[in-house]
């Protein structure tokens, strides 16, 4: 399905006002555009279902923002841009965290010390105050709230001990390794 | 597999979809914006303490008025440029330092006068100036430059798509603009102190404000 610029126009000025029909053959003909410059910058192929739905959502959200005397693709690029920019720098983040454990696995640290908080040999290592912090909150599962409450102090204290643990762990762990 | 995905998520939004009020474009936005602040301020300064009067010597009526016009024309950019980059694709964000000219502008043209003074000038006016000064113009700016500051942070917020931190530059520069451009008929007519007082008060905002902002909309994301 292909349009020109123009009846992609006439089509969103349609569904700004609330035409349910033109509005679905607007977002299937921009599907194929954004499917086919996109794709290629999302790393993992399994993801690029979920990032155009997300582009598709973003569009839905944005509809009230397109100006009718402005042309209709760079609006719909610039969103999709900004959505696979928030791809990119998440998907960056969380490569930054993952290192090669010893069996060659890809793993993520946050995760690994989320699994090795059971690990009663490391845990036990940490100081009391900041172990009970992680017991409460990563193992017992209280929020940061009934967490801090627990323990007297304020919530603030609490991630800060909570992440303070947490950086321990991983740099025991990236020590074991 | 992914294609029905897609057309069942297409069929979804299509479903949801419900008349919208579209936003109004960046010119209108730009207007209402400035017309509204400039009064309201215009009145409350005057309400203070009145404007100058006379406005300025006749041998200097040229000049003040490419003056004004500048600090106008820099304040219109920078707020029309801010509110473009409200409108996904509508300016790429490279392009927003373009709003920043006339300000530039502005600072060079106050300094070159200060450096070169005009002879008449010079002699001209220290009484009036005196008289006209307004005691405290800068804690004044920084005051009524909150106001549209927040308001525009209001639009900043209800809009899903901004540009980058180049819209809160042009945000904050354009707010406190706002009393500067006033200041320049209701304060005193005097380049060191225009230059240092209400320019030098926009600047420090700027510095000041932007990186606060958009720390604060960073969290509030």
């Amino acid at each position: 399905m292909s349009y020109s610029a123009e009846s992609l126009k006439k089509m969103l000025i349609l569904s700004q006002q609330g035409d349910k029909d033109a509005y679905k053959n607007f977002l299937m003909s921009i599907l194929p555009l954004i499917h086919s410059i996109f794709s290629k910058k999302i790393f993992h192929k399994d993801d690029t279902s979920d990032v155009i739905q997300e582009i598709l959502l973003s569009i839905h959200k944005a509809l009230p923002s397109y100006d009718s005397k402005r042309p209709v693709l760079p609006w719909v690029l610039a969103i999709s841009e900004r959505r696979i920019i928030d791809y990119i720098r998440k998907v960056t983040r969380k490569n930054k965290n993952e290192t090669l454990t010893k069996d060659g696995s890809l793993t993520s640290f946050e995760d690994e010390a989320k699994r090795s908080v059971h690990d009663l040999e490391i845990l036990y290592k940490l100081p009391y105050d900041i172990r009970r912090a992680i017991e409460l909150t990563k193992i017992d599962g209280y929020s940061t709230k009934e967490a801090a409450n627990i323990l007297g102090i304020n919530e603030n204290a609490l991630r800060t001990r909570v992440s303070r643990g947490m950086s321990k762990l991983k740099n025991k762990m990236k020590a074991d390794l | 597999m992914n294609d029905t995905k897609h057309l069942n998520f297409i069929d979804d939004l299509a479903n949801k979809l419900k008349p919208v009020n579209v936003n109004w474009s960046a010119e209108k936005r730009t207007c209402f914006w400035f017309i509204i602040h400039c009064t309201w301020m215009a009145l409350l300064m005057f309400a203070i303490k009145p404007f100058r009067y006379p406005l300025v010597h006749e041998s200097h009526v040229f000049q003040f008025v490419f003056e004004a016009t500048l600090f106008l024309v820099g304040l219109v950019f920078t707020g029309y440029f801010c509110f473009l980059s409200f409108v996904p694709g509508a300016i790429k964000s490279n392009k927003i330092k373009l709003s920043l000219i006339p300000v530039l502008f502005l600072i060079i043209l106050f300094l070159y006068k200060i450096i070169f003074p005009s002879n008449t000038y010079s002699n001209w006016g220290w009484v009036e100036n005196y008289i006209t000064m307004r005691s405290f113009c800068e804690f004044e700016i920084m005051l009524y430059s909150l106001i549209p500051l927040a308001h525009i942070y209001y639009l900043i917020k209800k809009s899903i798509f901004i540009n980058n931190k180049w819209t809160f530059i042009c945000a904050v520069l354009s707010s406190s603009l706002i009393p500067a451009f006033i200041m320049h008929f209701a304060c005193a007519y005097n380049y060191t102190h225009i230059l240092i007082f209400h320019i030098g008060t926009t600047i420090l905002m700027t510095l000041v404000a932007t990186p606060v902002l958009f720390k604060i909309y960073k969290k509030s994301q």
